[in-house]
């Protein structure tokens, strides 16, 4: 294994080094988290695959795909190397979240789509290897201890404890302010401990995350909804400044006939029954949840997938996703899709449902669904669905999860009068995450509409830095009229 | 005893009313007649209670509305009564077993 170092040419290996995963069979019956993670040996090997290219203006790289411009190269030539310890500094550098973003971010759009090796081979697997250091991180404790800078003496308020909440009250108490994280849930980490499932995201890892966070000095008041309790205008007579992370929360419905019927759920409240409140485990805990023989999700994103493989882990017989464009066009990362065929979920693909149907206690029994084609590209560039007359078909189910997106969380808006949003219900802000509030910024789902943990983050660190710089050098604040263009 | 007090003509203004769901549909489909307005505390299955799920839909004037954030109160003769009751029975044998368990825990 020994390869002379830069002189011999090494042999490119074309595939990556494989990641032991539970067998499908078995783990459609547990919660427990599905690839199983690499060894130290397996990751110095996987990073002998790069190439180590170097950037240049006329060439992207792995870097360039990266949201939160982690240093890839670098830390991958310290993974060579077998130096982990450094090549963790290096991803937290720009990083908070490494061991959720190792498991969850869509690599194969960000980093790993850039990888010059991927153009004919298969990229870097750079996801399992920032999963592998962050890992390697946790369970040998090197989180250590954590120094603080003297007190600033300036307050902040973080609302909402998602990946960009957490984020900006990590950045800010390293940087001497004080910080008092609000969030409505009894757990922080938002997405992450309410909506992704265990299988895929383990809880212990966010619990890590988050309590590194407040082992920094964040004050974290849980079962706090800011809007209700108190509002944003209440909470800037208090603190220096405030970050609404809120998040896109509020679900979509379909608004077909007999969708208040039992039995039909949004994602949001499915999932938050099993992972936030740990329904698979009733009667232990105190929250139900009763899917019958046959669950149908709505909807093709990543969401429909969590919702389709966690119905197979309570017990259903059949679980069927329902979308309306074709496989190609399904907005899930692929890796999730691959696993849910891998678990038995039937795709019932260029479908769409027309209305629920009810027994006489007002529980739904069957969805009446009809097929589509593909028409020409609509603006999103996807082609759009069209109906075909005549080709309705009714299944049978016991439970309908409807995933077919989610919207920025209105409350905080709401309750804040001259807080500027735009025509889809976000939070208007400019490039540095301020608001048209003095003293307020936001960022991630609530600013953005729904999108990824890593943007999320992104915004938070982006956020936090432009706070900083408020707190302690420079408070202007931008005239309204750059919101009145965002908000237009 | 409401019906008493509307028919002696006293003066309302306004009822309100929490309890049961029937209490609350008895007391609406009793002022409705008269027009008094009626305020109902609704208490629909929640889940977080922060808006974010939609366990708690109500509904209101023939438009869903979510119990926790846009209620609890609503107009007690918008409400579609019937919907509630049948939401409201959901989990009904799970409520049993839990009720079992802690009672016979005791
Ligand atoms: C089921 C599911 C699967 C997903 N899978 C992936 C994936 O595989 N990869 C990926 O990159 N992204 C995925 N996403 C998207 C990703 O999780 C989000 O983009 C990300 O979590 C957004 O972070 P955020 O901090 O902006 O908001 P959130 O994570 O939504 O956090 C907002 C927090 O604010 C709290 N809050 C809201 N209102 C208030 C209030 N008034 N007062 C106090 N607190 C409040 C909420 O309780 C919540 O904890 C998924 C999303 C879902 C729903
Ligand atoms: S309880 Fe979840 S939205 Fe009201």
């Amino acid at each position: 294994m020994a390869e002379g170092k830069k002189k011999k040419k090494t042999k490119i290996v074309p595939k990556k080094y494989p990641m032991p995963e539970q067998n499908p069979k078995e783990r459609v019956k547990n919660f427990d988290e599905v690839p199983l993670g690499q060894d130290g040996e397996t990751a110095i090997l996987e990073a002998k695959r790069c190439l180590q290219c170097k950037p240049s203006p006329n060439r992207k790289i792995c870097k360039d795909g990266c949201p939160v411009e982690i240093d890839i190269p670098a830390f991958i030539k310290q993974v060579q190397e077998g130096d982990f310890a450094g090549a963790m500094k290096t991803v937290r550098d720009k990083q908070n979240l490494p061991a959720v973003c190792g498991r969850v971010c869509p690599y194969e759009n960000q980093c790993e789509g850039m990888c010059v090796l991927g153009k004919k081979n298969e990229p870097v697997g750079i996801g399992r290897l920032e999963r592998f250091l962050a890992d390697w991180e946790r369970n040998e404790q090197k989180h250590g201890k954590i120094e603080l800078p003297p007190p600033t003496g300036k307050k902040v308020a973080v609302v909402g404890g998602g990946p960009a909440g957490l984020t900006v009250a990590g950045d800010l108490a390293k940087q001497g302010h004080k910080v008092t994280l609000f969030e409505a849930l009894q757990y922080s980490g938002g997405v992450l401990v309410y909506g992704i499932p265990e299988f895929r995201l383990p809880k212990e890892i966010v619990r890590a995350e988050v309590d590194f966070i407040r082992r920094s000095g964040v004050e974290m008041r849980n079962d706090h909804v800011v809007g209700k309790l108190d509002t944003v205008d209440e909470l800037l007579q208090e603190y220096d400044a405030v970050f609404v992370g809120t998040g896109a929360g509020l679900p979509n419905w379909t608004n077909l006939e007999g969708e208040n019927l039992n039995g039909i759920l949004s994602a949001n409240e499915f999932l938050t029954r099993v992972n936030l409140m740990k329904a698979f485990n009733f009667p232990e805990y105190d929250t139900p949840i009763r899917v019958g023989k046959t669950v149908v999700t709505l909807g093709g994103g990543n969401v429909a997938m969590d919702c389709a493989r966690t119905s197979l882990r309570l017990g259903a017989e059949e679980s069927i996703i329902l979308y309306r464009r074709s496989d190609a066009e399904l907005p899930a990362r692929r890796e999730e899709v691959h696993h849910a065929k891998e678990e038995g979920v039937r795709f019932e693909l260029l479908a769409a449902p027309v209305r629920y149907i009810g027994d006489d206690e007002g529980n739904v029994k069957q969805v009446e669904a009809v097929r589509m084609r593909l028409g020409e590209p609509d603006d999103s560039g996807r082609r759009r669905p069209i109906k075909i007359e005549g080709s309705n078909f009714i299944v049978d189910c016991q439970t309908v999860l409807i995933a077919i997106g989610q919207s920025p969380n209105p409350l905080v808006p709401m309750t804040t009068p001259d807080l500027k949003t735009t025509k889809w219900g976000t939070i208007a802000v400019d490039a540095e995450g301020r608001t048209s509030k003095k003293g307020v910024f936001a960022g991630g789902d609530i600013s953005t509409g729904a999108a990824t943990v890593i943007l999320a983050m992104g915004d938070g660190k982006r956020a936090a830095k432009a706070m900083h710089k408020y707190l302690t050098e420079d408070a202007s604040w931008p005239a309204p009229e750059v919101f009145e263009k965002a908000a237009c | 005893m409401l019906k008493r007090l509307i028919d002696e003509k006293r003066e309302i203004d306004e009822v309100y009313a929490v309890g049961p769901i029937i209490m609350m549909k008895v007391i609406a489909n009793l002022t409705r007649p008269y027009r008094i307005h009626t305020v109902v505390s609704l208490n629909p299955i929640m889940v977080d209670g922060t808006g974010m799920c939609g366990s708690c839909r109500v509904i209101v004037d023939g438009k869903t509305k979510f119990g926790c954030v846009d209620g609890p109160e609503f107009d007690g003769h918008k409400v579609d009564f019937e919907n509630l009751t049948a939401r409201n029975r959901r989990y009904l044998t799970e409520e049993q077993i839990a009720l079992k368990r802690f009672t016979g825990a005791k």
